[in-house]
């Protein structure tokens, strides 16, 4: 995070707020003038990843909602909030993938071999 | 014939065919949803609407008789305006959901929106819903995509004579459905499927599974009746997604039957995909190198007559011409290709084939049916006979059990061959129709000769046939109805054991080739069994050594249809695991047994099969005999046994190894088999 | 100058009298039916030809051309005579009082028919809801039978006929010839596709004539007193007498007999006691039944009933169902109405008239509210031309015509409505509503 987006940010903007993984959240003091609100931005904690943005504030940052939603209200059935892994080693696999280690079934798994008594 | 003038364009037509029949010959392609070539003009679209010269309306061309001078113009405002107006009202209430349907990227309502549909919609109000209606296992309705063009309903009363499709209700809240919810009790359901010109059929099998323009498409043959009906093999990665029917006039018209179109899932289930040799008493997995050393060290130096080979229902010419010519290499005569038990005489192709030719049902005004229900046998041929009796007046005479329905009336006239003996001797009623037929023919069921008294059953149908005038040089009426795609190509190349020439005993080693249906429990205990095929069942189990083989989706391979035809069919995807081709797994066995095969490609086989039978030199060419030899197939028929007949089909969706490893077709069995009443047939 | 009571055909059209064959016979039917059957087959034709009988049930195709579409000689196949009397068009009930008060005329009428067209069954196909009317038909055809009026050797005329009544079940759609026909034959009333006509394939593949129950019943009457005399009443080409029924906004809504080419405004107030309110109270008059487009005040001032006089002003006569309409309608409402019928009684085979006659309907209710914009209306009647002649039958023009004459005379009404609803709910942007481009 460079050190000339911060000051801007502090300049033309104020802060919103911090989310649990450590964005920091912008809003514009004006008002854009063709869209009649103010702009809203992140700077990341880490590298520009707009996947790291988690939904609760994902909906503010595209004013869906007038604020954040609640980062503390969760249910059982919530998952965490997780960046998209594509191109990392913790990328998904199939099981069976090279990387993972597994072995393909000989047939391939596209068919269902005869073996005697079946 | 008539002058018509499309656009300029100056055509003859013959009188009385529509004006979009002139249109498509002056090379003028009209939009149509409604209309079918092969159902009746229903003229409800209203999609092909032309401008005639002095009409003051647009007309439908589908339905309107050409006149001569007619001038007719396919292009004009007058034209774009009514179909798009058309578009515009099929499109209100039939919901956009192209990306999710089925259809999509071969409907006809898309292709025609390109050319006439307006890019947005001004219709402001709610679209109308329908709740989706269940017509069986094998076709999905989703009946908010229905236009009402009603093909469907013209198809199952016209076609599959099974009328329980309709519209219930009128205007706009007009449904279609089976008016009492249930399943459609014909064999020919999945032709629904295509001439739905949107996605309101579609295949319950293929739903969801890809879109047509990611699919690779082989022409092939179906093999899963004797019918053989031309087939396009739709794969993508290597996996058979759906089989459609290609149009053959000749054959299957466009039409497929379902076993042949659905069971294909079958072709991915109890696979043999490895060789496996028996050691211990206990089928293990080997090599193809382990296999071929187990078959050389029980068969090498066997004598020639105790060695036998039998071929089963669905095995391809070229796989069975290496068997033959590789047991005759081993001095074996001991040859069966009628595993069923079906006393099919092999001396002259007159007494095995559909001498009449399926296209010649269309011209025989006569039919007497022995043993055979044609509707489960071969229900493509079954819709012609069903076109044939709607076509003019066709008395069909049915020998078999009672009440059976063939979707066509017909006369029921005896269970047993106790008819056939009155026929004979010419005191039966039906004699009278058959004597005023100028050109009456005969189908004898497979079924009716897999008897004790099969020989004689069909000695005396041959008679009843000659004494009915159906055997003339211009006309051959006698039909062998045969129940699989490989049977006739054995008979063809000959498979069978010289008549005079019995084995000295059971046979020391067998080779079973597809013959699935071969009974095990007939094969001595230490006779050593080759099982080569492509699904395992009773017989691969008994098996000393089982050979992979493959499938009819798996090989270029030759079929022969019960006319005679010769069809080629064509590798689609390659085999499971390390299964071969059959000629080429022979061809290796025979190096290993010290009879070397002279043949090393495919072309060298179909030289070779050539060489046998000349009849495999022309394919997809069929010429018509007549009979020219009255003399009849050895048997006697005064050696009849009053049994009555029984249909070799009991199970029309699990008849074959495919199909039995299908859980679609399980599906349907389950679905249909306690729900198909057989009702009593109009007398 | 209007019809004299002895130039009636309908004598018996109110029920003062006694339907039975006893004093039909008194009042002159059945009077010399041989004879002129045994004038021959051809000369009937060429009599109803002379007289200039133009259909009455609505599309007013010529009577006597009709029949002779009918093959001179059978080809084996028997020739059949259906008279369509599935009389369900709003504001049309002409048929009815025929069927139940002067049943004979239509049934002698039939047996001329019969020999005109060489046919020896006829079916009358008689709407569902006719319960007593049917019952009054099938006791006259009874005693027609008893009397050797029909059945062999009918009326001693030396022809065979036999009469048949078949009820509907009540579909408009069944008033249209093959759909009738198509409903006669025990299937779902959907009309056919034309060619061919009945006339070479009809009622169960044989040659069919299907004729309106008044243009057969005013058959004897012609041939007994003469084509002249038929021919001398209306102006040419519309000739005859014809049964109006008029409706509506009327001191005295009634049926009569009346001469055609009657002006309009001559019928209304001698017949029907004028228009309630006066004549300047008159908004329009649906001059044909339902299925005819209104005409407005102006054009009702002068214009004649006939078929060519209507035709001019864009409507048609129709059944001559005249209903009239005062100032205290809600005319928009009342089409919006018959679009509701319409929409009804589709039957659902082609496209444009299922799919359309919906839209139309649904539409026109928001019209109603003036819950619309003012650029529906040009959507309104291009969808209606979108279905107009795409169709197999009649019925999807009938179905918009209403709405096509709705938005010819009464366009400014149907603004004002769109403008007081949004002064009302308070004017919101309008969406800018998508037309079509070209």
């Amino acid at each position: 995070m460079s050190f000339m987006l911060r000051l801007s940010s502090a300049l033309s903007g104020r802060k919103i707020g911090t989310d649990r993984f450590g964005n920091v959240y912008f809003e514009g003091k004006r008002k854009l003038p063709v869209y009649g609100r103010a702009r809203r931005w992140v700077i990341f904690n880490g590298p520009d990843d707009p996947t790291m943005v988690p939904p609760e504030w994902h909906a503010w940052l595209h004013h869906t909602t007038p604020a954040p939603l609640s980062e503390t209200k969760r249910y059982a059935w919530q998952k965490e909030h997780q960046p998209n892994l594509t191109g990392t080693p913790a990328a998904y696999r199939p099981a069976g993938h090279d990387y993972v280690g597994g072995r393909q079934r000989s047939n391939g798994g596209d068919y269902e071999a005869w073996t005697p008594g079946s | 014939m008539a002058k018509v003038t499309v656009d300029g364009v100056e055509v003859e037509v013959p009188n009385g065919a529509s004006v979009l029949q002139a249109c498509e010959a002056a090379g003028k392609e009209i939009p149509r949803f409604c209309y079918h070539e092969r159902l009746s003009v229903a003229g409800n679209c209203r999609m092909c609407l032309v401008e005639v010269e002095k009409a003051p309306k647009p007309i439908a061309s589908c339905s309107y008789p050409v006149a001569d001078g007619m001038k007719v113009f396919t292009d004009t405002p007058m034209v774009r305006n009514g179909r798009r107006g058309v578009m515009e009202f099929l499109l209100i209430n039939h919901p956009l959901d192209c990306p999710i349907c089925d259809q999509g990227g071969e409907c006809d309502l898309q292709d025609e929106a390109v050319a006439y549909g307006m890019d947005r919609s001004r219709f402001q109000e709610g679209k109308r819903s329908i709740k989706d209606k269940y017509v069986g296992p094998l076709v999905k309705t989703i009946m908010n995509r229905c236009i009402h063009c009603t093909r469907c309903v013209r198809f199952c009363t016209e076609v599959a004579g099974v009328p329980e499709l309709g519209a219930t209700s009128r205007g706009e809240t007009m449904e279609i459905g089976t008016y009492v919810e249930k399943a459609l009790t014909t064999e020919l359901s999945g032709n629904l499927i295509d001439i739905c010109p949107v996605g309101a059929l579609t295949s319950r099998p293929y739903a969801f599974a890809s879109r047509p323009w990611e699919l690779r498409k082989t022409d092939s043959v179906d093999v899963l009746d004797a019918t053989g009906c031309n087939i396009r093999v739709d794969t993508r990665a290597g996996e058979v997604l759906r089989i459609q029917p290609r149009t053959n006039d000749e054959v299957n018209e466009e039409w497929l039957h379902d076993r042949g179109r659905f069971s294909f899932d079958g072709l991915k289930r109890r696979r043999l995909d490895r060789p496996w040799v028996k050691r211990d008493g206990k089928l293990r997995p080997a090599t193809w190198a382990e296999a071929f050393d187990a078959i050389a060290a029980r068969m090498k130096g066997l004598p020639g007559e105790r060695i036998g080979a039998a071929v089963g229902d669905l095995v391809d010419a070229e796989a069975i011409v290496a068997l033959k010519d590789l047991m005759a290499g081993l001095g074996s005569h001991n040859l069966e290709c009628r595993i069923d038990g079906a006393a099919v005489d092999a001396s002259r192709p007159d007494f095995w084939r559909f001498n009449t030719t399926i296209a010649g049902i269309d011209e025989a005004d006569a039919l007497l049916i022995i043993g055979s229900n044609p509707r489960q046998e071969a229900p493509v041929l079954n819709a012609r006979i069903r076109r044939r009796t709607l076509a003019g007046t066709f008395p069909v005479g049915y020998i078999g059990p009672r009440g059976v329905n063939l979707t066509y009336g017909h006369d029921w006239l005896g269970e047993g061959p106790e008819t056939l003996r009155a026929l004979l001797d010419g005191s039966h009623r039906f004699s009278e129709a058959l004597g005023r037929a100028e050109r009456p023919m005969l189908i004898l069921g497979r079924g009716a000769l897999a008897r004790p008294d099969g020989a004689a059953v069909l000695a005396a149908a041959w008679q009843v046939a000659s004494r009915h005038n159906m055997l003339r040089p211009d006309w051959h009426g006698f039909n062998l109805l045969h129940l699989f795609g490989g049977q006739v190509g054995a008979l063809e190349l000959g498979f069978v054991a010289p008549p005079d020439l019995a084995p000295p005993g059971p046979p020391q080693a067998l080779w079973l080739l597809g013959a699935d249906g071969f009974d095990a429990s007939r094969i001595p205990a230490d006779t050593f069994v080759v099982y080569q095929g492509h699904h395992g069942e009773a017989a691969a189990a008994r098996a000393d050594v089982i050979l992979p083989g493959c499938a009819y989706t798996e090989k270029e391979g030759t079929w022969v249809n019960t006319e005679g035809r010769v069809q080629r069919g064509r590798l689609a995807v390659h085999p499971p695991g390390e299964a071969r081709e059959d000629w080429k797994i022979i061809r290796a066995a025979s190096e290993v047994l010290g009879a070397r095969l002279p043949y090393d490609t495919l072309a060298a086989v179909r030289a070779r099969l050539v060489e046998v039978n000349p009849v495999f030199a022309r394919p997809d060419r069929l010429e018509r005999r007549g009979c020219e030899d009255k003399s009849g197939p050895a048997g006697d028929p005064g050696s009849l046994s009053d049994a009555p007949f029984a249909l070799p089909i009991s199970n029309y969706w699990q008849a074959d190894v495919v199909s039995r490893a299908s859980e679609t077709m399980a599906e349907c069995a389950r679905v249909l088999l306690p729900a198909v009443p057989e009702r009593i047939a109009a007398e | 100058m209007a019809l004299s009571d002895k130039d009636r055909i309908f004598t018996n059209l109110y029920g003062l009298h006694d339907w039975r064959l006893e004093a039909a016979r008194r009042r002159g039917h059945w009077d010399q039916t041989a004879e002129l059957i045994g004038k021959g087959r051809d000369w009937i034709i060429n009599e109803v030809k002379e007289s200039g009988l133009r259909g009455r049930g609505g599309a007013g195709f010529p009577t006597g051309m009709k029949w002779s579409f009918m093959p001179k000689k059978s080809d084996g196949r028997p020739h059949y005579l259906v008279v369509n009397a599935d009389e369900s068009e709003p504001g049309t009930c002409k048929d009815r009082d025929i069927l139940r008060h002067d049943p004979h005329t239509l049934v002698e009428g039939c047996l001329f028919a019969a020999v005109a067209m060489g046919a020896h069954a006829g079916y009358i196909y008689v709407r569902g809801e006719y319960y007593n009317e049917h019952l009054v038909l099938q006791a006259a055809i009874d005693e027609a039978y008893a009397a050797g009026l029909l059945g062999p050797n009918a009326c001693g005329s030396g022809w065979d006929f036999d009469l048949y009544v078949h009820r509907g079940a009540g579909a408009y759609i069944c008033g249209e010839e093959t759909a009738l026909i198509e409903s006669l034959e025990g299937k779902k009333g959907m009309p056919r596709l034309k060619p061919p006509f009945p006339a070479a394939v009809g009622l169960y593949g044989a040659p069919t004539t299907v004729n309106n129950v008044e243009t057969i019943a005013v058959v004897p009457t012609i041939l007994r007193r003469g084509a002249a005399w038929f021919a001398g009443f209306g102006r040419p080409k519309n000739s005859g007498t014809k049964i109006f029924c008029i409706q509506g906004h009327v001191e005295k809504p009634c049926n009569v007999e009346e001469e055609m080419s009657i002006p309009l405004r001559e019928l209304i107030e001698r017949h029907a006691g004028g228009v309630r309110g006066g004549w300047d109270n008159l908004l329009c008059v649906i001059p044909g039944g339902s299925s005819t487009p209104l005409i407005p005040k102006e054009a009702c001032d002068t214009v004649l009933m006939d078929f060519d006089a209507l035709r001019e002003h864009k409507t048609g006569l129709g059944t001559a169902g005249v209903i009239v309409m005062d100032k205290s309608t809600d005319l928009i409402k009342a089409i919006a109405r018959l679009s509701q019928f319409y929409k009804h009684e589709s039957c659902g085979q082609c496209t444009p008239c299922r799919e359309g006659m919906g839209w139309v309907k649904r539409v026109m209710d928001r019209m109603v509210d003036g819950r619309a914009e003012v650029t529906e209306i040009d959507v309104l009647e291009q969808v209606t031309r979108q279905i107009e002649g795409h169709t197999i039958c009649a019925l999807a023009d009938g179905g918009v015509w209403p709405v096509q004459g709705l938005i010819r005379h009464f366009r400014p009404m149907m603004e004002e409505r769109i403008a007081a609803y949004k002064a009302r709910k308070g004017a919101g942007p309008a969406p800018a509503l998508p037309l079509a481009a070209e």
